[in-house]
């Protein structure tokens, strides 16, 4: 299979999480847009592998895994605090702060 | 590219950062909570020891380190001394703070800083895209923790804003790192720099554009320095010096790096970019700052106009011989001097308004001066370091040919002196009653001497007795801070000229 098809399916799944990302209130779906962003540049940067023949991209996905698993530890736990705090998870309730 | 350059030595400050960081979580475990102090002398004497691994490693050769992908120079050589010393002044106003005194986590609290560190010294030396996407992550998520660590509604909210953030644009580095690897066929620095002239254009672009988002939002620099006033403003206020100082270091080296290397020969795009960027910095830095009331917002706002200055000398790096230089003593002159004025507000703990700050002359002399000469620092008063570093950075745009951005920089300099003055003023000319700085209610999440409940409410944290409002401690930061900022200002012509020299690769 032509591996550029590949390319074309991480750029739908990037587009996917950042119109996610930008548009959706609640912050889990803000988180789980982004790892779907964080996903897409695996996807490219395997397929990217392939294409160069070399295993520089293989072995930045697999970084990008195990780092992105301890940036979600760390998410969650900020998500659930706020829930607690606030008692919602609305990005556009944290407003304390401002200007 | 050979295997003879695998030597472990060469990365000592970083491992023994990161040894340490281990090892102090360790002993958290099993310490009981009243000296879990050990932690932290153990942290501090870490960075210590790093420091001094640094200063010899700096007099040694030039170099890089596990094929190629590590630099051993004088940036790298630098950044690891301004970051090992800003992470020492930080962890010394923690360990001076009462609030962390023997509160639930506070091992984990320096194993963080400790973490966070290691991500910045990696972002200064990284030359290898993998590497620099690692030091990335390892400078972000540990912040993250540190900015919610008082777990009260602003320091979650801070917390929150920074992560969201954080996550987005960490995606749209790894997104750059992947277009990058397109290009240029490799993730080295040397491989990049001899690819990508020949790549296309627009991929370059947007790999560009992709890594220099992620730089950004570590350095706080417009238009990805949203979380940065919420984060400053929201967490403790030794978290707030860390997170405006110690990433900046780390980020501003790493665009360096990047601007000289991979991305020097591909065309005007990236001068022109970074300086637009870098005028918008100052410029909205600015602006904002000037309505600000509250003491760590402004510090905060000013800030990022200081991250202005600072991407002048990555806008031109490779177009001039100055350019090194002037961002290197820049770091190091802006990093003492922000850490001076953050120290002192963590001296006043109560005093969160400017308004607190009146009188502050006539009760505490010393401190108020240290206050004043940090604040004169950062506007770049002769003789202070920034001055110099200034004037560098000034000289290395006009240099390069982009005299309208020095004109622009100074013009921005000169406005700035306006929102320092509105804190100068009432700390110098204003009168008040005796242990008036305290007055504003809602300041006190420190310090109340009830140790087990030290940053659980804002508001709730100030009316329990104790000596709530002048935690001593953070003098030790705060004299020496100021001093050293004068010092390095007088001696600035000497340090100059070590800060010359190649970069690896």
């Amino acid at each position: 299979m032509n591996p550029v098809n590949y390319l074309y399916l991480s750029a739908l799944l990037f587009t996917i999480g950042a119109a996610g990302v930008l548009v959706r209130r609640n912050a889990i779906i803000v988180f789980m847009c982004v790892e779907l962003m964080l996903n897409a540049c695996n996807l490219a940067f395997v397929t990217f592998s392939r294409i160069h023949g070399n295993l520089d991209g293989q072995i930045i996905a697999f970084f990008t895994m195990v780092v992105a698993a301890a940036e979600v530890v760390v998410g969650l736990a900020i998500i659930l605090m706020i829930f607690r705090v606030r008692h919602s998870a609305s990005v556009d309730d944290a407003n304390l702060m401002k200007l | 590219m050979n295997g003879t350059d695998e030597n472990p030595l060469d990365l000592l400050p970083e491992v023994l950062l990161a040894g340490c960081a281990v090892l102090a979580l360790l002993l958290g475990c099993w310490l009981p909570r009243h000296r879990q102090w050990l932690a932290g002398a153990l942290a501090v004497t870490g960075c210590a020891a790093g420091l001094v691994a640094a200063a010899v490693a700096a007099a040694g050769p030039t170099g890089t380190a596990f094929d190629a992908s590590y630099a051993v120079d004088p940036v790298t050589s630098t950044g690891r001394i301004v970051i090992l010393g800003g992470t020492l002044l930080v962890l010394l106003l923690s360990l001076t703070s009462p609030w962390l005194r023997a509160a639930p986590r506070e091992t984990e609290f320096y194993v963080l800083v400790l973490l966070a560190a290691v991500g910045a010294v990696l972002l200064a030396g990284a030359q290898d895209l993998l590497l620099l996407a690692a030091g990335y992550l390892l400078a972000s998520v540990p912040a993250y923790a540190l900015a919610g660590f008082a777990r009260d509604g602003r320091g979650t909210e801070a917390a929150l804003k920074y992560y969201v953030l954080g996550a987005l644009l960490g995606v749209l580095l790894l997104t750059g790192v992947t277009v990058l690897l397109a290009a240029g066929h490799g993730t080295g620095y040397p491989a990049l720099r001899r690819e990508l002239p020949d790549a296309p254009v627009g991929l370059v672009i947007t790999g560009g554009l992709g890594v220099l988002a992620g730089v950004l939002f570590k350095s706080g620099g417009v238009p990805a320095h949203y979380w940065l006033p919420d984060a400053v403003q929201g967490s403790l206020a030794p978290v707030g010096a860390f997170l405006t100082t110690v990433p900046k270091i780390g980020a501003l080296a790493a665009g360096y790096r990047l601007a000289a290397g991979p991305l020097a020969d591909t065309g005007r795009w990236w001068p022109d970019l970074v300086a637009v960027v870098a005028v918008a910095s100052m410029t909205l830095g600015n602006l904002a700052a000037f309505s600000q009331r509250d003491v760590r917002r402004l510090l905060a706002y000013s800030t990022i106009s200081q991250v202005g200055y600072l991407l002048l000398p990555v806008a031109v790096a490779g177009r001039t011989a100055l350019d090194q230089r002037a961002l290197l003593f820049y770091l190091a002159g802006y990093a003492v001097t922000n850490l001076g004025a953050f120290a002192v507000v963590c001296a006043l703990p109560r005093a969160r308004h400017l308004a607190d700050y009146r009188g502050l002359a006539r009760e505490r002399p010393a401190l108020a001066v240290a206050l004043v000469v940090c604040l004169l620092g950062l506007v770049g008063t002769p003789p202070t370091a920034v001055f110099l570093g200034k004037l560098a950075v000034f000289s290395a745009a006009f240099d390069a040919g982009y005299t309208w951005l020095a004109v622009v920089a100074a013009a921005n300099t000169v406005a700035s002196l306006f929102y320092y003055l509105r804190w100068i003023a009432p700390t110098v000319l204003g009168t008040a009653p005796p242990g008036d700085e305290d007055r504003d209610g809602d300041g006190g999440r420190v310090g109340n001497g009830n140790a087990g409940r030290a940053g659980a409410d804002p508001l709730a944290g100030g009316h329990a007795t104790g000596d709530a409002t002048f935690a001593g401690g953070a003098v030790l930061v705060a004299y020496p801070a100021a001093a050293a900022s004068v010092l390095l200002g007088l001696l600035g012509g000497p340090v100059l000229d070590l800060l010359a020299g190649p970069l690896a690769g």
